[in-house]
C-alpha cells in the first residue's frame, strides 16, 4: 500500500460516485417494481419525482467515476512507476498491484460502458414529456450497480495490494503476454503482421465510409447499415488494438519488438496512448450507443426521432474516432517508411 | 432579447450568496482553511521531491554499501575500488565518507570532503575545501547563522570553525548538510582511515544500472546492498508522497465533517421549501435550481481554492516561511528554500479538486436534488405570508 | 368566442382533486371538472370563498397535480408530463396568487426580474422590462424598496408585474383586484384585458364585486361544490 495522494483522490470519487448510485438504485428498484405512468396517484408523482432525482445522481456518479478512473490511468501510467521499483511504465505498476489492477482496469471500462449507454437511453428518456425508457432506464441503473461495486472494489483491493518494496519487471511482463496471446487468439495472431495491419486498415477505412453514410443518411439509418457498422465497429476495437500493439508501437517506440500498450502513455512517447486509447474507446462506445439508439426507436416510437439522431451522431463520432485512430496509430510508420524508405 | 455569453445565473447565485454572507464567509473560510492545509503538504511534497530527484538524477547511478547483521559497516577503500572497477560495465567509481551525527539544534547530515572533486554537487558553491578543524555548513543547521563554532557529537564531541554557511538556493540537499575534512568527519563518524561509507558508481548507460547490479553484488567478497539511481528516486519520492496521502487521510475526517455541515446548510436551506417553490412557480425548472445551487458553490469554492492556493504556496515557498516544513516533516530550523513548478502545481490543484472540492459540489448537490424536484404547489404549502 | 385560437387554450378534462387529510378522512376539493378556457379570451372563474378556485387555478398552471383527469395546454397533456417538462411548459405561465409570494430579503425589482433569470437573457434588456412595467403598474419608485415593507395591494400589483415578465400565454389570476383600491383595481384589470388581446389564455378566480362587474370576461363560470358550471 502506497498512500498516494493521486490514489486517495481516486478512491475519494469511487466512493463518491458508488454511493450515489447506489441511492439511485433504490429509487431504481421501486421504478422497475411498481412503475405506473398512467397513474396520478401520490405513490406514482412521488417515484416520478425521485426518478428525476436518480437520472441526476447518476449522471453525476458517472462523472466522477470517470474522472476518477482519468486520474487513475495516469497514476498508473505516469507518476507511480516512479514509485515502483523495476517499473518503467504501468505495466510494472499492474504487477506491483499483483494482478488486482487489471481486473480494476476492466470493470472500470464495463462500468464506464454502461454509464455511457444508460446516460444515452436517459437522455433519450428526457426527450419525451412521457418518459417512457423510465423502466429500462431504471433495469439498466440496477445492472450498473454491481459492476461498480467490483471496480470499486477492485481498484482499493490493487491499490491496497500495491508493493513499492519488491522490485518489478516490466519488459518480462510484456514479452510473457505477447507470447501467450498467440495459442489465445489463435489463426488471428498468427497472420503475418503485414495483413493483420491490412486487415485494420481496410477495416478502418470501412468503419469510417459506414459511419460517414450513417451520418448523413437522409432517412432514419437502414437497419442492415447500422448493425453492421455497430458490429464492424465492436469487432475492429480488439484487431486496432493488436495491430498497434504487435506492429504500429515500433515506429511510436522506434524499438523492434517492443509490444507495451503502457509506455505509449509516457511524456517520453508524446502521452499519446490517451488519444490512442481514448479513440478507442470511443468506437466502442458509440458502437455500443449506435445498436442502442436503433433499438429504441424500433421498441419505442414515441422517441423514435430523437434515437435516429442520436443513431446518426454515433455515426459521425465512430468515423472521426477511427480516423483519428488510425492517423495517430498508423502515422509514425507512414513518416518512417517516407523517410528511410523502407519498413521496420 | 439579448443572450450574454456568461449565464446571468452566475450573478444570481452570487446575490444569493450575499443574502447569507456570514454563512457564505464561514463556509469559504473552512474550506479556505482545508485546502491551505492540504496544499500545503501536498505542494511540500511535490517541491522537495521534485528537487531530490533532480538532485538524485545529478549522482551516481549506483551505490554499493557493505552491510552486516548489525547494519551498514565501512568499506575499505582500496580495496572496494578495484573490485568495483574490475566489473565490466563501470565507467568510474569513487568512495563517500557521510553520515548522521548530532548538531548543536539536531540530527545533520555529516560530509568528510578530501578534495573537491566533481561527485561533491555544490563543489562550485564553496569558497575552499575546509582543513582540519573548519567546517562549512548548511543553511538550516542552527537557527542563529551569526555563530561561528559549531559542536557535533558523533563518536566523540568536537567543535568546528565555521568558514562558510552555504545559501539557501543552492539546494534542498544541502539544508542541513555539514562539510568536514575528511579526517574529522572519520572521528565523528566512527570510520577509521582507509575506510569510506559507500562507493558511488557511474555506468555508462542509464539502462545498464539495473543489469549490472548481480554483477556487482557477486564481485564484492562481503555482502552488500546496491542501490541504483531509479530505486533510490522512488523510495524518496514514495516516503514524500506518502506523507502527501497521509496528510490526506488525516484531513478526511475535517472534510467529511465539512461536508456534513455543507449538506445539512443546504438542506436547511432547502427545508425553506417555499423559495424553491416559489422560483419553481415563476418558471424556474428543477435544472435551473441544481444550477443555481451549483453555481454558488462553484463561486464558493473558487474563492476558497483561490485563497487556499495561495496560503499554501507562502507557507511553503515564502522565503523563511518555516510553517510547511516545522508541522509537516518537523524542521527545526531555517526552513529550506524550495521553488514552485508549474506542472507541479498543476497537480496539486487537480488532486485537491478530488480530494476537497469535487465531495465539497457533491455535498451541495446532494440536498439540493432532494428539494428541487417536487411540485410547486407542495413546496409553497403552508408558507402563505 | 374566438374559435381560430381555440387549440392555443387551456382545456381540463375530468380534473378531480382530493386532497388527502389527516388518518383516512380525504376531502374531495374538486369533482370531475371539464372546462375549455380559449386562447384571447378572458375567463372569469366565481364561487364562495373555499370553493376550489384557488386549488383549480394551481392545476391549470401546473403547480399541482390533479388527483384525476388531465389538463391540455395548446392540445398537449401537459399534467400527465414529467417533471421537467411541466417545469418547461411553466414558464409558459404567469400565475398571479392569492396570497403574494415573494423572496423577501430581495428588492421589489429584483422579485419581478426572477421569472426571467434563468431563462439567460441580457440583464439589462431584463432591467429594462421589469422597470417598464413597473412603471405601468405605478410602481416605478419602489423598484429599489425590500418588498417586505410593501403594503399589500402594492405586494398584489408588483405579483402582477412579475407573472407578466415573461410575456405568458397563459395567465391565471386569483383574486387579481384584492387589496386594491379604485385606481389599482381599474390598472389590473386594464393589464388583464390588454394580455386577453394580445391572444393570451386569461383566467381570472376572483368573488370581488367589482371584478365581476367591470364586464371584461368573455366566459363566466361558477364553481359550486367542486363542480364548475358555465353561467349563460
Amino acid at each position: 500500500m502506497i498512500w498516494h495522494p493521486l490514489l486517495l483522490a481516486v478512491l475519494i470519487l469511487d466512493s463518491l460516485s458508488f454511493f450515489m448510485v447506489s441511492a439511485a438504485a433504490v429509487t431504481a428498484l421501486r421504478i422497475v417494481i411498481s412503475w405506473s405512468p398512467q397513474s396520478a396517484e401520490q405513490h406514482q408523482i412521488r417515484l416520478e419525482v425521485k426518478a428525476e432525482v436518480a437520472s441526476v445522481q447518476v449522471r453525476g456518479a458517472g462523472l466522477l467515476f470517470v474522472a476518477s478512473s482519468v486520474l487513475f490511468i495516469v497514476a498508473v501510467s505516469n507518476v507511480l512507476p516512479a514509485l515502483v521499483p523495476g517499473a518503467m511504465c504501468g505495466t510494472g505498476v499492474l504487477q506491483a498491484c499483483r494482478g488486482l489492477g487489471q481486473r480494476a482496469l476492466a470493470f472500470r471500462l464495463l462500468t464506464i460502458v454502461i454509464v455511457y449507454v444508460w446516460c444515452s437511453v436517459d437522455r433519450l428518456n428526457r426527450a419525451h414529456p412521457d418518459a417512457p425508457l423510465t423502466t429500462v432506464s431504471g433495469r439498466g441503473c440496477l445492472l450498473l450497480v454491481p459492476v461498480l461495486f467490483l471496480a470499486y472494489l477492485d481498484s482499493v483491493r490493487a491499490v491496497m495490494a500495491l508493493d513499492t518494496h519488491q522490485p518489478v519487471d516490466c519488459c518480462a511482463v510484456v514479452y510473457d503476454q505477447v507470447r501467450s496471446l498467440a495459442p489465445a487468439t489463435g489463426n488471428l495472431l498468427s497472420l503475418p503482421d503485414a495483413w493483420m495491419v491490412a486487415v485494420f486498415l481496410a477495416a478502418g477505412i470501412l468503419l469510417i465510409v459506414l459511419g460517414l453514410r450513417v451520418w448523413r443518411a437522409k432517412s432514419p439509418p437502414s437497419s442492415p447499415l447500422s448493425f453492421a457498422l455497430t458490429g464492424l465497429s465492436l469487432l475492429w476495437v480488439p484487431l486496432a488494438y493488436l495491430a498497434l500493439i504487435r506492429v504500429l508501437a515500433a515506429y511510436h517506440y522506434q524499438v523492434l519488438y517492443h509490444h507495451c500498450p503502457w509506455c505509449l502513455f509516457l511524456a517520453d512517447h508524446h502521452l499519446v496512448g490517451y488519444p490512442l486509447f481514448g479513440a478507442l474507446a470511443v468506437t466502442c462506445l458509440e458502437g455500443c450507443v449506435l445498436w442502442v439508439g436503433l433499438k429504441v426507436a424500433r421498441d419505442f416510437p414515441q422517441v423514435a426521432i430523437p434515437a435516429y439522431n442520436r443513431s446518426q451522431l454515433a455515426g459521425l463520432s465512430i468515423a472521426s474516432a477511427t480516423l483519428l485512430f488510425v492517423v495517430l496509430a498508423a502515422g509514425p510508420a507512414m513518416l518512417w517508411r517516407l523517410r528511410f524508405g523502407v519498413w521496420m | 432579447m439579448k443572450h450574454p455569453i456568461i449565464s446571468p445565473l452566475w450573478i444570481w447565485a452570487a446575490r444569493d450568496l450575499m443574502r447569507h454572507p456570514y454563512e457564505a464567509l464561514l463556509l469559504v473560510l473552512s474550506l479556505t482553511s482545508l485546502i491551505a492545509i492540504m496544499g500545503a503538504a501536498l505542494l511540500l511534497v511535490e517541491a522537495v521531491s521534485h528537487e531530490a530527484t533532480d538532485l538524485l538524477k545529478a549522482g551516481p547511478s549506483l551505490v554499493v554499501r557493505r552491510i552486516s547483521g548489525g547494519g551498514w559497516v565501512p568499506l575499505p577503500k582500496r580495496e572496494s575500488l578495484q573490485l568495483a572497477k574490475s566489473v565490466p560495465g563501470v565507467v568510474h567509481a569513487r568512495t563517500r565518507l557521510w553520515g548522521t551525527v548530532l548538531g548543536p539544534e539536531g540530527p545533520v547530515t555529516l560530509f568528510g570532503v578530501d578534495q573537491l572533486e566533481g561527485d561533491l554537487l555544490l563543489a562550485h558553491q564553496l569558497s575552499r575545501r575546509p582543513a582540519a578543524g573548519e567546517a562549512v555548513i548548511g543553511h538550516g543547521v542552527l537557527s542563529q547563522l551569526n555563530q561561528t563554532v559549531i559542536t557535533l557529537t558523533g563518536q566523540e564531541t568536537l567543535n568546528f570553525k565555521i568558514i562558510q554557511i552555504l545559501e539557501p538556493h543552492t539546494s534542498v540537499a544541502t539544508h542541513d548538510i555539514v562539510l568536514l575534512d575528511a579526517t574529522d568527519a572519520g572521528k565523528l563518524l566512527g570510520v577509521p582511515d582507509g575506510f569510506a561509507s559507500d562507493l558511488a558508481i557511474e555506468v555508462f548507460h542509464e539502462e545498464e544500472e539495473q543489469a549490472i547490479v548481480p554483477d556487482l553484488a557477486a564481485a564484492f567478497p562481503w555482502p552488500v546492498r546496491i542501490t541504483t539511481r531509479r530505486e533510490a528516486i522512488g523510495s524518496y519520492s514514495a516516503g514524500w508522497a506518502r506523507l502527501g496521502g497521509m496528510t490526506g487521510f488525516i484531513l478526511l475526517p475535517a472534510l467529511t465533517a465539512l461536508a456534513l455541515i455543507v449538506a445539512g446548510t443546504i438542506r436547511d436551506r432547502l427545508g425553506r421549501r417555499y423559495e424553491v417553490g416559489l422560483l419553481k412557480a415563476l418558471g424556474w425548472t428543477s435544472t435551473d435550481l441544481i444550477r443555481l445551487q451549483m453555481y454558488r458553490a462553484i463561486l464558493l469554492a473558487m474563492a476558497a481554492a483561490a485563497c487556499g492556493m495561495l496560503s499554501a504556496c507562502l507557507l511553503v515557498f515564502w522565503p523563511g516561511s518555516p510553517w510547511a516544513g516545522f508541522f509537516l516533516s518537523g524542521w527545526q530550523t531555517h526552513p529550506a528554500a524550495l521553488h514552485i513548478n508549474a506542472s507541479g502545481a498543476f497537480w496539486v490543484l487537480v488532486q485537491i479538486s478530488a480530494i476537497i472540492i469535487l465531495p465539497f459540489l457533491t455535498a451541495t448537490l446532494w440536498p439540493a436534488l432532494k428539494g428541487v424536484a417536487a411540485d410547486p404547489q407542495d413546496l409553497l404549502q403552508g408558507h402563505e405570508r | 368566442m374566438k374559435d381560430n385560437v381555440i387549440d392555443r387554450g387551456l382545456e381540463c378534462r375530468g380534473v378531480t382533486l382530493i386532497h388527502e387529510g389527516a388518518g383516512s378522512h380525504a376531502q374531495t376539493v374538486l369533482q370531475n371538472v371539464s372546462a375549455r378556457f380559449h386562447a384571447g379570451c378572458i375567463a372569469l372563474i366565481t364561487g364562495v370563498t373555499g370553493a376550489g378556485k384557488s386549488s383549480l387555478l394551481h392545476i391549470l398552471a401546473g403547480l399541482l397535480r390533479p388527483s384525476s383527469g388531465t389538463v391540455y395546454a395548446a392540445g398537449q397533456p401537459v399534467s400527465r408530463w414529467i417533471s421537467a417538462y411541466r417545469d418547461l411548459w411553466r414558464r409558459k405561465v404567469g400565475m398571479l396568487f392569492q396570497n403574494p409570494h415573494f423572496l423577501y430579503d430581495l428588492t421589489a425589482l429584483e422579485n419581478i426580474m426572477l421569472p426571467l433569470a434563468p431563462r439567460g437573457f441580457d440583464g439589462a434588456t431584463v432591467r429594462k422590462r421589469a422597470l417598464t412595467l413597473l412603471d405601468q403598474l405605478e410602481l416605478s419608485q419602489l423598484a429599489g424598496r425590500n418588498v417586505a415593507t410593501l403594503s399589500g395591494g402594492q405586494k398584489q400589483r408588483l405579483s402582477m408585474a412579475r407573472a407578466l415578465m415573461g410575456e405568458p400565454l397563459f395567465l391565471l389570476a386569483d383574486e387579481p383586484t384584492a387589496h386594491q383600491d379604485e385606481r389599482g383595481c381599474r390598472v389590473m384589470l386594464q393589464l388583464l384585458q390588454a394580455a386577453g388581446e394580445n391572444e393570451a389564455t386569461v383566467v381570472i378566480a376572483a368573488h370581488d364585486a367589482r371584478c365581476i362587474q367591470a364586464n371584461i370576461a368573455d366566459d363566466r363560470w361558477l364553481l359550486a361544490n367542486g363542480q364548475l358550471k358555465r353561467i349563460e
